[in-house]
């Protein structure tokens, strides 16, 4: 039973960045901006708030710490996600470009910086973040030993934006308004809504749930960031086309993948699996062979917004 | 009076890429200029001198790392051009490369003057078979190829460590052994040309895709069926152009010559070997800021390899004044960024030729 929930605590530490990055991601497509840039958010995110943990390693430390951190995270991904936002509705570039310049632009940079600043490329730090065990509730059987023991408050948050994403997305006028714009921006435009601000809005929110989810990838991960978030943000797109931009499926496909992703790092302690004989590389490719086949089947593109990665013209009504 | 350029004369797509790598080295200079003030400007030198640096061995690296970068730009180039966006030039690379790799260091009994084509050749149909996959799925099930693309790089990576580390592994090296010296690319010359660089054939072989592709695209009737589904789908299927047929094709082409270019980065020098890492290599990572420079045309692809290896050997250099060699993936990342901009850049410069030449009218 315990193995279980090894696992089961595993899965949600590579489901939470998935999440919140998709989700991100989601808000962005559906307001009718594409953003494949997810991964150099989600570094600028992790890098910034790294180095926040770093240099106050030893004045503070716990979940104090933590929470500063995550809202330079957020911060960070938003600063960001500016460029992106500028480019693709203020000049109208091309979507993909300026993605692919920042997914290219965040990683250079992380390692760039911390060479700089600490003259090595991996940056070390304190963590101090994992809570052991949430009182009253971690006392729970079965849902306690699961949902609040061994479980970093990153989690909790992440269940709680998946909340709002949603409820917004479909619940209140601004949701309303935000797919409009992703699916019909002229018809948008005629009932008086600025089809520029709300995507602009949307950007910022991709990039503030972006940098939080880079922080998200580091801590249950490691003790240093090395400018790399694995290629979380690649995953976090295919976890978002399979969830056919929907804030429930997103949540499922990215319980799906990190299941995958969980079988490739923990397999050598599950005993069954190792004594297969299959090389470790096999594992580590499972994932991405996972979602080649599932994206072969789920025929990916049906449901996409259908103005999303064109650019809103005032005058092409 | 001089001619006038008509408004979609070439002219100012170059003009447009040139703003954007001028915009992107002075953000660049900005950047370094807010981390170290003091040696910015001496590094910022270094980097521009390239492969003026250190003789003629700068300018024989210059030349080794063109053929990798420009088979890398051909790839993603020849691709946008047609309406795919091959984004998986780096698993098609990597598993080029595996290939070549262990065809010039086992030898498998093929004869020394022929084996680095064999090898080639062989590495080519690795990209090919890397590349296929996500056309077929584009084709046949509808597949976001951009997704498949970034999966097939991930597998590639893995599947190359596999392989390496079961046939041909050094663990002392953490990657493979080294390729048998008669299994290297023809020097033509270029050893003696430039003593003590890389330098080999495989900036001919380079330059002769980029010629090729240049002719399939421009000067033959598949080329140009192609450049029309590149252009506009509906139109393109409405005179009878067979799209899926024409998608598969192009990923096949288009991951021969990624192929190609893996196998012929690990057949350029002695010393080169596959490292097991689980990061991509880092020529492919040029690949599409390439294709962007050059407005996808195979001819400046070539151009644009050049420069990108020019400001790599420079890069190397900027180290002695305290600057890490990612300065320069960092510069190219704000290059592609402003390429994103060239349709804005180009409308500025041609909004400012036609506002003077008509003044010029005005005036006679």
């Amino acid at each position: 039973m315990d193995m279980v929930f090894f696992l089961l605590r595993h899965m949600f530490n590579f489901a939470v960045p998935l999440l919140l990055a998709a989700l991100g991601c989601m808000i962005s497509v559906r307001s009718g901006v594409n953003n494949i840039g997810l991964d150099g958010m989600m570094i600028m995110g992790a890098f910034f708030s790294v180095y926040f943990i770093r240099g106050t390693g030893l004045v503070i430390s716990g979940q104090g710490q933590l929470m500063i951190a995550i809202l330079i995270s957020v911060a960070a991904g938003v600063i960001i996600s500016v460029f992106h936002a500028f480019a693709s509705i203020n000049l109208k570039a091309n979507q993909i470009i300026s993605g692919v310049a920042i997914a290219n632009f965040a990683p250079a940079f992380a390692v760039f910086a911390a060479r700089l600043i600490t003259g090595e490329s991996v940056m070390n730090f304190n963590n101090t973040f994992l809570i052991s065990e949430v009182p009253v509730l971690g006392k729970i059987p079965i849902i306690g030993d699961i949902f609040f023991q061994k479980v970093y408050i990153t989690t909790y948050i992440a269940g709680v934006l998946f909340i709002v994403t949603t409820v917004v997305l479909y619940k209140t006028r601004f949701g309303l308004r935000l797919r409009s714009c992703g699916e019909n921006p002229s018809a948008s435009a005629s009932v008086g809504i600025n089809v520029p601000r709300m995507r602009w809005i949307a950007v910022l929110i991709s990039g503030a749930l972006c940098g939080l989810a880079g922080l998200a990838y580091v801590i249950p991960n490691s003790i240093s960031f090395n400018g790399t978030v694995a290629g979380y943000g690649f995953l976090a797109l295919a976890v978002m086309i399979f969830g056919e931009w929907d804030p429930i499926k997103i949540l499922g496909s990215a319980l799906l993948f990190s299941v995958a992703m969980t079988l490739a790092s923990t397999y050598s302690a599950i005993e069954f699996l190792n004594q297969l004989g299959i090389p470790s590389n096999f594992y580590k490719m499972l994932p991405y062979v996972m979602t080649l086949v599932i994206i072969g089947i789920a025929k990916g593109g049906a449901k996409e917004p259908k103005a999303a990665g064109q650019p809103f013209e005032v005058d092409a009504r | 009076m001089k001619k006038r350029l008509s408004e979609n004369s070439p002219v100012f797509g170059v003009l447009a890429s040139v703003m954007s790598i001028i915009s992107g080295l002075v953000v660049g200079l900005i950047i370094m200029l807010i981390f170290n003030p003091e040696t910015a400007f001496t590094a910022f030198e270094m980097l521009l001198k390239g492969g003026f640096s250190n003789g003629l061995k700068s300018m024989g690296q210059v030349f080794h790392y063109i053929a990798p970068y420009a088979m890398c730009g051909l790839s993603v180039a020849f691709s946008f051009q047609t309406g795919v966006f091959n984004i998986g030039v780096a698993g098609q690379f990597t598993v080029g490369g595996m290939v070549a790799v262990l065809i010039g260091g086992m030898a498998l009994g093929i004869p020394d003057p022929i084996r680095w084509i064999v090898a080639i050749v062989l590495a080519g149909l690795a990209g090919v078979i890397w590349g296929m996959i996500p056309g077929l799925m584009k084709a046949f099930l509808n597949c976001n190829e951009v997704i498949a693309c970034i999966m097939m790089n991930y597998i590639s990576i893995y599947f190359s460590n596999w392989v390496i580390q079961t046939y041909f592994y050094d663990p002392t090296l953490v990657a493979s052994k080294y390729v048998k010296s008669t299994s290297l690319l023809p020097r033509m010359g270029m050893d003696k040309l430039f003593p003590g660089s890389s330098a080999s054939s495989a900036v001919f072989i380079a330059l002769l895709f980029c010629i090729v592709i240049y002719i399939l695209l421009y000067r033959t009737g598949f080329g140009y069926e192609l450049r029309a589904s590149g252009f506009n789908k509906s139109a393109a299927y409405y005179a009878g152009i067979n799209e899926k047929r024409n998608i598969i094709l192009v990923m096949l082409i288009a991951g021969f010559i990624a192929g190609v270019g893996g196998g012929m980065l690990f057949l350029s020098s002695q010393t080169k070997n596959f490292l097991v890492s689980e990061i991509a290599i880092v020529e492919t990572s040029y690949g599409i800021p390439i294709a962007l420079l050059a407005l996808n045309n195979p001819i400046g692809v070539f151009c644009a390899a050049f420069l990108l290896s020019w400001l790599t050997v420079g890069g190397t250099m900027v180290q002695s004044a305290g600057f890490p060699t990612e300065t320069v993936e960092t510069i190219t990342a704000v290059i592609i960024y402003f390429s994103a901009f060239s349709l804005i850049f180009t409308q500025i410069i041609q909004k400012w030729y036609f506002k003077k030449s008509e003044q010029q009218k005005e005036e006679k």
